[in-house]
């Protein structure tokens, strides 16, 4: 994916622990079941779509909240970048998403 | 013999021959099981077994009523050894960036190096060693990363920062695991004083890892100092410990050099005693395969014929766990001598005698010991 | 054998010799005992259950006693023991059975990890259980009480046991204890029940103890499939309302009111996934027993056609 200009170098990526949740949707909210810390998390729609997205390939901040308003066009309201740091830096102090290191960054 | 004495050797010698010949327990009649799962249980040696059998095919050929107790235990071994890798993996994410040497201790490093003791065993905090010029640098990023200090009462606080050799636990405010982080592997008070330095230095380094473990002969030592020095005055000296130093011993022993190194290494750290202790009990109770030369340096390093005589009259009294029907007042006696005996190493007199009066004020106003669960719900148990 | 085919000297006989061995579920409870007004209570409260072969592998071993030495004398104290080690300050003599009854709970919630433990009374009819999972004083025990001798079987007023291999339910249909109001709400409700006497005063106020139906003590081997998870709170002059909830709701109530979900890992997260899944999920919300027990007959017979 391009980097826009401007963005923030930082890019996230799923960790390893990330890639090995096991998903139960039920209704409206995600039951996430983490393995490696035997936690189980209740996630909204949101942050599913992060998780989701960041599966496919690591994106920047901007580009992700970008790609939020477009999945969640009909609400009508855009994610401010508050919510989505507080969202971002949750789920890294879950382990589930982490940074992408300089080099792999530079790629 | 009494029957007391004879209910006591029944249980130790069950518990003892289970482990040395796991392949046997299939043999096992119901009573005997009924018996070791109990015994194995207070020693908290169930996982072993579990662990042992599973390995070797068994599970299915013992009655499936021990098996049960058995699974039971390997569930709960294996969500704490969940945690551990869990809380060790949250450790290094916080410390990125840093070039700090961590050198995991005890179960966490038989775990993450993948070495004998640690299948079946129970696994409760992550114990780090780390030179002392960075332990306020680590713990200052921990915090700064979600962990707490754990609340002391003001006595052990002040215990902590000037006399141990490790700082108060921290834990995280959504986990239950505790981090221990140690700058030396014994109070600054005792009487024993290997150079942490030395261990520091010569630690190895893990695969892929900014993690290191103690050296092999380092590794042993610890486990002793463990064993000898961190008993439990309820709880005695613990046999799984020993039977850590007798895992360790077996595994390096196939390596070149380790037999040779040994010794000379424990008289550099100042460990030669609890060596040759270690390595006569691992001897008695698991046959340990020990070179005759290694017997014969450590020799030199042995106590006067009372000092051994009284230890080879305590130490199985109180490794070993008896009957829980014919409890042995002879054995808690043992056991909180030995206590006694490993803060005395460890502390001089006078604070030896403070320390433990505080703590059993403590015990006897009921503080440490029994809890009164009418207020608990059973849920929470 | 049963417990009923013992005289009262032979019980005591067998509790003063540790043989008193129990079946309660799959569990195999040993009792040691030398508290004489325990052989009354065990003769009258125990009389349906089995008393095991002594060859077989017991799960428990409990004591309850009265303490060495002086103590013995110028207390009079109950000690609970498990394998020698005891977990609870001494009780009152006179509480020696709540307290029994209660730490043989314990017991079994903080050992019996190769099992899921849910925190919830469990009821079977035609071969399909209710689940009610609820936090303690949401009334779970009396309308636990009430089904079973309106037609349902008792599979446990306390523990949902899941058997990890197949996510059946094993029964353990023990005593039920009622608490303070509940004794009298369930005398009127059924006046076949036999209760035990009452205990003053304990740690959880009254208590009582109902013995389940010989039937459901009878059938204790049989598991069940749950079928309907229902969430019961019993709240003062309530209308009664017995209302769908959400899956996911669900879900987090059973994990979160569980003895060891957090034990079993990943076991426990399909278990109770499953479990959400294969049942109809309902709250609860009712004051009078009748209109309860009448609705959820209702709800269960149209729903399974």
């Amino acid at each position: 994916m391009a980097q826009s200009h401007g963005e923030s170098l930082d890019r996230f990526c799923l960790t390893d622990s990330g890639q090995e949740l096991l998903w139960q949707k039920w209704d409206d909210a995600f039951v996430l079941f983490q393995p490696s810390s035997a936690e189980t998390h209740f996630i909204n729609e949101i942050s599913a779509f992060i998780l989701e997205r960041l599966a496919q390939e690591p994106v920047g901040l901007e580009t992700l909240g970008k790609l939020i308003d477009m999945e969640f066009e009909q609400v009508g309201e855009k994610i401010i970048p508050e919510a989505l740091d507080f969202w971002i830096n949750r789920l890294e102090e879950l382990g589930l998403i982490d940074r992408v290191d300089g080099i792999s960054a530079s790629l | 013999m009494g029957e007391n004495s004879q209910q006591t050797l029944r249980a130790n010698e069950l518990l003892l021959e289970a482990i040395r010949s796991p392949e046997q327990l299939p043999m096992l009649s119901n009573a005997d099981w009924e018996l070791l799962i109990r015994v194995a249980r207070r020693v908290r040696l169930l996982g072993r077994l579990e662990a042992d059998l599973s390995s070797a095919g068994l599970l299915d050929k013992i009655p499936a009523k021990a098996a049960d107790h058995l699974r039971a235990s390997r569930n709960v071994i294996q969500h704490r050894k969940t945690l551990v890798t869990w809380e060790i993996n949250r450790i290094l994410w916080a410390l990125k960036g840093t070039d700090v040497p961590i050198i995991l201790l005890k179960g966490a490093a038989y775990m993450m190096a993948g070495l004998p003791p640690a299948p079946g065993r129970l696994f409760a905090d992550v114990d780090l060693l780390t030179p002392e010029g960075n332990v306020s640098e680590i713990e200052e990023k921990l915090v700064s990363k979600g962990w707490y200090k754990m609340q002391l009462d003001p006595y052990d606080d002040r215990y902590y920062r000037v006399w141990m050799h490790e700082i108060p636990p921290l834990r995280h405010r959504e986990r239950g695991t505790e981090i221990d982080i140690h700058h030396r592997i014994l109070p600054r008070t005792s009487r024993l004083k290997p150079d942490p330095a030395l261990m520091i230095g010569d630690a190895c380094p893990l695969a892929n890892s900014q993690l290191k473990v103690l050296c092999p002969a380092d590794m042993v030592l610890h486990s002793l100092v463990h064993l000898f020095l961190e008993g439990d005055p309820v709880e005695g000296l613990r046999l799984r410990d020993l039977l850590d130093v007798h895992l360790l011993l077996q595994h390096y022993g196939q390596e070149p050099g380790f037999w040779e190194g040994l010794v000379p290494r424990a008289k550099q750290l100042g460990l030669a005693r609890p060596l040759f202790y270690g390595l006569r009990y691992a001897q008695q109770f698991f046959s340990t395969q020990i070179p005759e030369s290694v017997l014969l340096e450590i020799r030199g390093s042995r106590p006067y014929w009372p000092v051994r005589a009284l230890m080879d009259f305590l130490v199985p009294l109180a490794l070993l766990p008896g009957h829980p029907d014919y409890p042995k007042p002879r054995a808690s006696v043992a056991r909180w001598l030995l206590y006694v005996r490993s803060h005395w190493l460890k502390m001089p007199p006078l604070m030896l005698l403070r320390h433990l009066s505080y703590k059993a004020y403590l015990r006897f106003r009921g503080i440490n010991k029994k809890v009164d669960l009418a207020q608990l719900d059973l849920r929470q148990q | 054998m049963r417990v009923n085919d013992c005289t009262a000297v032979q019980i005591k006989r067998l509790l003063k010799s540790s043989e008193f061995n129990v079946q309660l579920g799959p569990f195999q409870i040993r009792i040691f005992s030398n508290i004489a007004s325990l052989v009354p209570l065990l003769s009258q409260l125990y009389h349906f259950y089995p008393v095991v072969r002594q060859d077989s592998i017991s799960d428990l071993h409990i004591k309850i006693a009265y303490p060495r030495g002086l103590r013995h004398w110028y207390r009079r104290q109950a000690v609970f023991s498990i394998d020698g080690g005891q977990p609870f300050a001494p009780y009152a003599i006179e509480h020696a059975f709540p307290a029994l009854e209660w730490g043989i709970n314990w017991c079994i919630a903080t050992r019996a990890h190769h099992l899921l433990m849910l925190h919830s009374a469990v009821v079977e009819r035609n071969g399909h259980a209710i689940l009610f999972p609820a936090w303690p004083g949401h009334g779970k025990s009396t309308l636990c009480a009430a089904l079973v001798f309106s037609g349902w079987r008792l599979l446990s007023d306390e523990f949902g046991l899941v058997r990890p291999e197949d996510g059946v339910l094993l029964p353990i249909p023990r005593l039920i204890p009622l608490k303070n109001e509940s004794i009298d709400v369930i005398r009127q409700f059924c006046p076949e029940a036999v209760i035990g006497p009452s205990f003053f005063k304990t740690r959880k106020g009254t208590v009582a103890h109902v013995i389940p139906p010989e039937d459901s003590i009878h059938r204790m081997d049989e598991p069940a499939k749950p079928r309907w998870l229902i969430f019961p709170r019993w709240v003062a002059n309530a209308p009664l309302s017995l209302e769908p909830i959400p899956k996911s709701q669900a879900f987090l109530m059973v994990a979160t009111n569980a003895f060891n979900y957090e034990v079993l890992d990943q076991t426990a997260f399909r278990l109770v996934t499953d479990m959400v899944k294969d049942c109809d999920c309902y709250s609860l919300v009712y004051s009078d027993l009748n209109q309860a027990v009448t609705a959820i007959d209702e709800l269960t017979r149209s729903n399974h056609g």
